[in-house]
């Protein structure tokens, strides 16, 4: 089932004077609201009770972003041109299994919400060809490639789901479940920076205006700026404004001074930024429908 | 000094950090009789007990942050001799990072409502080698990364959320490159990418956090028993 229809078709029979409890109602009627334990006794809180419809969207994104990073890894496992061996191959194995278990976390939630998961795209397609070019001619090939797509599909991960994270807000319980997850990503985004540096690529454990761009970068039309441009996994990622309730600007320069001076990257460095919604999507366009 | 009382605390529209002092136990002394032995100075310990709400959370938040600061300005200060080049870089970046994340918390939470500027004392962690460092790094970073985890989902303001969200983030990020520093190259163990060796991350609840990094705090109590749990 593609995700986006589903919701389009709530959409349209949600009336404008009805509210939300009509559209609880139709939920209701797609499913039972599942008491069931979760896979493996993972999740503490369980999202026992039903999610508000507003938190399924941000779940049918987030369930997209796992099946496609799973979707890589299995590829990778599976590529006789790849050839993954020895701990590189333990290591991909241990990320694609707990991207796996992730996807057990968000279909259950989506199941204890009276709603059937979306399935996972037919294909996925790594080398970039949807867009009409070969993006990523290594992905699959070379270690190097492999890693470097990896790296900036995990980056993206980290970022799409702090995008949706802050979303999550109307039931509490589910955000917290979804935060061990996001945590989860962030290591593993640390972790691949980790594998492509101790082969020489110059990385950090998180971005960096010191790191060197991708050979093959991840591009996407963004709609963060007017006119739409492209944009990368990293675009944005360099911000040194950061914005605190009430709209006031953390002034890093008076702040940071005497034994607090820092290096100049730190800034930027200190901060992961969220992807919004319709740059997520436009990026995990490139790899399915 | 007075103790503020728990039900007037309630009453309160805002509340503010109170510091209630304690008289150590000196009373017993005094009342030793004719003793030509001086009486014991007292002492007071300052307790300082963190408020259910915004504020609260984000001092939890900036206590954190100023353990992690005062411990790798200590390692950055008398580095180790094994520790060097991209190591020795990689731990003044981490540093640099928990200062930011400091002086941006201490900035949102004001003067008046930040705890003060805590001591710290480290001299019980072996922090003369590379190995000692680290592995007291992975500690903290794992640890904190655990507290931000179960702690931030209760933010309740949009904008505070979506700015701690950034913050726990990078610090996942820490304890993954760390845990990578200690990790063999070659060996990749059960926990190699998560400490908690699965697909959650590990939660630490406010309570379990102080037992941990109290020995480290001098001169001051920290009360976390009113901080969202559930």
């Amino acid at each position: 089932m593609n995700v986006f229809s589903l919701f389009d078709y709530l959409a349209s029979v949600d009336t404008a004077q009805a509210g939300p409890a009509p559209r609880r109602a139709l939920l209701r009627q797609l499913g039972q609201a599942a008491a069931a334990a979760l896979p493996l006794g993972l999740l503490s809180p369980a999202p026992a009770a039903a999610s508000p419809l507003a938190s399924l969207d941000q779940l049918a994104l987030l369930l997209r972003l796992e099946y496609t990073q799973r979707a890589f890894y299995t590829q990778a496992l599976a590529s006789t041109a790849l050839s993954l061996s020895g701990s590189l191959r333990d290591d991909v194995t241990r990320l694609q299994s707990q991207q796996q278990q992730h996807i057990d976390f968000l279909n259950q939630a989506l199941r204890n919400s009276g709603v059937t998961p979306p399935t996972p795209a037919a294909t996925y397609n790594f080398s970039g060809s949807r867009t009409g070019s070969i993006l990523f001619p290594n992905a699959l090939t070379t270690e190097a490639g492999f890693l470097e797509l990896a790296q900036q599909l995990e980056d993206a991960g980290v970022r799409i789901y702090l995008g949706q994270l802050s979303l999550l807000t109307a039931d509490r319980p589910l955000l917290g479940g979804v935060q061990r997850l996001a945590t989860v990503e962030s290591r593993h985004a640390a972790h691949l920076r980790t594998l492509r540096r101790r082969r020489g690529a110059q990385v950090k454990g998180w971005p960096s205006a010191a790191d060197l761009v991708p050979t093959y970068p991840v591009q996407f039309t963004t709609q963060a700026t007017t006119p739409a441009s492209t944009g990368t996994v990293y675009s944005g990622e360099a911000t040194e404004q950061q914005f605190l309730s009430g709209y006031r600007q953390v002034p890093f320069t008076a702040l940071l001074t005497g034994p607090y001076v820092v290096q100049s990257t730190a800034i930027a460095e200190a901060f992961d930024e969220p992807l919004v919604t319709q740059d997520a999507m436009s990026l995990l366009n490139i790899f399915s429908a | 000094m007075l103790l503020s009382s728990w039900a007037s605390r309630t009453l309160r529209r805002r509340t503010f950090l109170r510091v209630a002092g304690s008289a150590t136990a000196t009373a017993g002394l005094a009342l030793a009789g004719c003793s030509t032995k001086d009486p014991e100075p007292t002492t007071t310990t300052p307790t300082y007990a963190l408020t259910n709400n915004e504020t609260g959370q984000l001092n939890y938040c900036y206590l954190l942050k100023q353990l992690q600061v005062a411990f790798y300005q200590k390692v950055t200060a008398t580095v180790p001799t094994d520790l060097t080049g991209a190591d020795l870089a990689t731990v003044v970046d981490l540093r640099d990072h928990e200062i930011v994340q400091q002086l941006s918390l201490g900035y949102a939470l004001g003067a008046t409502a930040a705890l003060p500027q805590l001591t710290f004392d480290f001299s019980a962690l072996p922090l003369t080698t590379r190995a000692g460092v680290l592995a007291a790094a992975q500690t903290f970073e794992d640890l904190c990364s655990a507290a931000l985890t179960f702690s931030v989902p209760f933010l309740t303001t949009a904008d505070t959320l979506r700015f701690m969200l950034k913050i726990a983030s990078a610090e996942a990020r820490h304890a993954a490159t760390v845990r990578d520093l200690l990790a063999p190259t070659t060996l990749a163990a059960p926990d190699a990418v998560l400490s908690s060796g699965g697909p959650l991350a590990s939660i630490a609840t406010p309570a379990d956090v102080l037992k941990a990094i109290a020995p480290y705090i001098t001169l001051a109590v920290i009360d976390v028993s009113l901080l969202p749990i559930a």
